[in-house]
């Protein structure tokens, strides 16, 4: 498209901004591209496009799977556009885009990798045009924004170009309908020896086949929709995969990736099914760029798991767990409450929650849709192991009902007015491990509070 | 006592199943009959002191239209019989004269002459409080519809935080004898213990206990205080 000059307008104005940004010592991965998309709504299609882009979007695992990409890129040696350290919505795209963009409008780098929402996918993949769009999974998100599960596959399927190569989990019967006549690659996890299936959530949005609504029939089911499905009526069922991942055992900490009948191995720091996942996609990605698949199993092998979704530390004989628990999502949720209770090693946990949104201080006329809290399966949590539930926030009654409704033990539940409060309230004697479980907004205030634990533990635990 | 859940593997979004919770626990000794889809309806043969339909997405919305349309009848009977129905979230769209979305009209059951205007992005979002005979009931609402030529229609109540069947229409749901109709999110049951208790005593015709009313009732007051703080607002 005709570069204007509102476009270079915005451009420079941006990119101004940026500098007195990084001069205040702030961060300037959304403003700027507020400011420019204002000047030029149409900034997206005019700005250089790198001659690579890489786009990573789904419900879960988006920014894990980037953070693979980038790192592999970076013990490459070869700079990217990416938007790691920014958001994920339009934006936060098109600060990045300034940002890997000179004065003239030239791409500064060849490469673009950048996490995009799905839900705002359809303002940024038609005027970028990603050559390789990855769909880790579709679930349940956010009901304020995202609706259905329905309603963003039709944006995906309209937004993606016609030219992309898709890469997709054909372990999930919704991200698979995003190909349509698109090329792809399709990667999935074999069932594990000794997984511990989960069948009995309260999120199961596959019982129908997407395509004739009839009922189902399921070979395996790893968690909700996750599966080996066959529609009886339509002959719907998973796709061939051409990346094969493998674990021997859940605790395996060798993921095993079969491409064209040869395998490569990936040793894996934190072995879990979502892990796999995350590097099967970026694995699959690499296939379909033609990579020496040797190097890249090699690679991915000294990728660390970003802490801020995961942290673990023992002070004194007290462990201390930071979970990241999205908010406003059910499935990413569900999950959390899953692995909670399958972790008797821990001992006895407190919970402290965290997951309030900050929508009501931020944005004091937004307020939150719970609904999310009565699709999370918080009947996990009815485990004997763990002994208390801290509750605090503008929302902790509400987190209250339904934690009872879930069968968990009122007795257990200590209630303060602001979530801050909740570490002074712990009875350290009762539990072993406590978990914090922060969201996507409140990670500095999840790191406060485990500071705050810390001390206490310190000056109170013999 | 017989419960029937329509159609609930394509009827169960946006929290519905802790409508079908509360329902579970208040009532342990009930029968529910959870009918998929495609199925005979049970009500239609049979006594059903209670049915409940849950949200659902658009495509699910045709589907179910086409499901029901051959038991019209034996809805309105329901109806005018005073028998207990509950629609939940967007179920009560299914109800009306024709749901527009984009270019396509689908026909509804037409129970009622209410035309729905489908968004295919946009999303309405709102805290709503609706003063109903069974008190104030409480809820969010976040949904790619408005209604229109609702003058017909028996509304639940008047919204007094938020918007209704339209932005410019305070009137929401749909309460016709014991039927009732809301798109709040929320889920309506646990949200609204109060209503919840006084509905089910009324249909039921028999002093109902709540499971979990205190503990409800402990979240409705603390979710009533926005109402308070939190401006009339709607967001996307």
């Amino acid at each position: 498209m005709k570069q204007t000059l509102r476009f270079f307008i915005a451009l420079w104005a941006s990119k101004s901004i940026i500098l007195l940004m990084r001069l205040l010592k702030r961060n300037a991965t959304h403003f700027p591209g507020d400011v420019a998309l204002k000047i030029d709504p149409n900034f997206l299609s005019h700005v250089s496009r790198p001659s690579h882009v890489i786009m990573i979007t789904g419900t879960n695992g988006k920014t894990s799977v980037t953070n693979m990409i980038l790192d592999v890129f970076a013990q490459d040696k070869i700079a990217v556009i990416h938007n790691a350290l920014g958001s994920n919505i339009l934006q936060g795209i098109t600060s990045s885009m300034i940002e890997g963009t000179t004065l003239t409008n030239k791409s500064k780098h060849e490469w673009a990798i950048l996490e995009v929402d799905e839900r705002s996918s359809r303002l940024m993949m038609p005027y970028l045009k990603p050559d390789y769009v990855i769909v880790n999974n579709l679930f349940r998100d956010s009901y304020r924004r995202n609706a259905h599960v329905e309603f963003i596959i039709g944006i995906l399927q309209n937004s993606i170009p016609e030219t992309a190569h898709v890469i997709v989990n054909g372990d999930d019967m919704f991200a698979t309908q995003v190909i349509q006549q698109r090329k792809h690659t399709i990667f999935s996890l074999q069932p594990i020896s000794d997984e511990v299936t989960r069948q009995d959530s309260r999120i199961h949005d596959g019982q129908l086949c997407p395509q004739c609504f009839h009922p189902m029939t399921f070979t395996f089911v790893r968690y909700h929709h996750l599966s080996h499905y066959y529609c009886p009526q339509c002959g719907n069922t998973n796709r061939n995969s051409d990346v094969v991942a493998m674990l021997s055992s859940i605790k395996s900490k060798q993921l095993h990736l079969n491409v064209h009948n040869q395998t490569y191995v990936v040793d894996r720091e934190v072995p879990s099914v979502n892990d796999a996942y995350n590097t099967a996609a970026v694995f699959a990605l690499f296939n379909a760029l033609g990579n020496d698949l040797a190097l890249r199993s090699k690679q991915l092998s000294s990728i660390k798991v970003v802490s801020s979704r995961f942290s673990e530390m023992m002070v004194k004989n007290k462990r201390i767990v930071g979970l990241l628990a999205k908010d406003q999502n059910p499935v990413a949720n569900s999950r959390l409450c899953d692995f909670l209770s399958t972790q008797p090693q821990w001992g006895r946990l407190g919970l402290c929650f965290m997951n309030e949104v900050h929508a009501h201080e931020d944005h004091p006329h937004e307020v939150e849709n719970m609904a999310y809290l009565y699709d999370t399966d918080f009947e996990y949590l009815k485990e004997s192991h763990i002994t208390q539930f801290m509750l605090g926030g503008h929302r902790r009654y509400e987190f209250r009902a339904r934690l009872i409704m879930a069968g968990c033990d009122p007795q257990a539940m200590v209630m303060v007015e602001k979530e801050e409060d909740e570490i002074d309230k712990i009875d350290l004697n009762q539990v072993d491990t406590i978990v914090l479980m922060y969201s996507t907004k409140n990670i500095p205030e999840g790191i406060m509070l485990r500071e705050k634990l810390i001390t206490r533990i310190q000056k109170e635990v013999v | 006592m017989i419960i029937e859940w329509l159609n609930p593997e394509g009827t169960m979004l946006f929290g519905d199943r802790g409508n079908l919770d509360v329902l579970k626990t208040t009532f342990p000794e009930a029968t529910f009959i959870m009918t998929p889809l495609y199925s005979i309806p049970h009500f239609t043969q049979h006594p059903v002191d209670l049915v409940c339909v849950g949200s659902m997405n658009e495509r699910m919305q045709e589907q179910m239209i086409l499901w029901l349309t051959p038991f019209k009848e034996a809805l309105t009977q329901r109806i005018q019989h005073d028998q207990g129905m509950l629609w939940f979230g967007n179920s009560c769209e299914i109800l009306g004269h024709k749901i527009i979305h984009s270019n396509k009209e689908t026909l509804g059951l037409n129970l009622y002459s209410f035309v729905v205007n489908q968004e295919s992005i946009k999303r309405y979002n709102a805290l709503v409080g609706i003063e109903t005979k069974y008190g104030l009931i409480l809820g969010h609402k976040s949904t790619f519809s408005l209604f229109t030529k609702t003058e017909d229609t028996p509304s639940f109540g008047k919204v007094v935080h938020g918007f209704g069947h339209h932005l410019s229409d305070p009137m929401e749901g749909i309460h016709d004898h014991h039927m009732i109709a809301c798109s709040l999110l929320g889920p309506l049951l646990a949200l609204n213990p109060h209503f919840a208790q006084l509905y089910l005593s009324e249909v039921l015709k028999k002093e109902v206990n709540l499971a979990f009313k205190d503990d409800l009732i402990l979240a409705y007051e603390a979710k009533k205080k926005d109402f308070e703080t939190i401006k009339h607002y709607i967001y996307d």
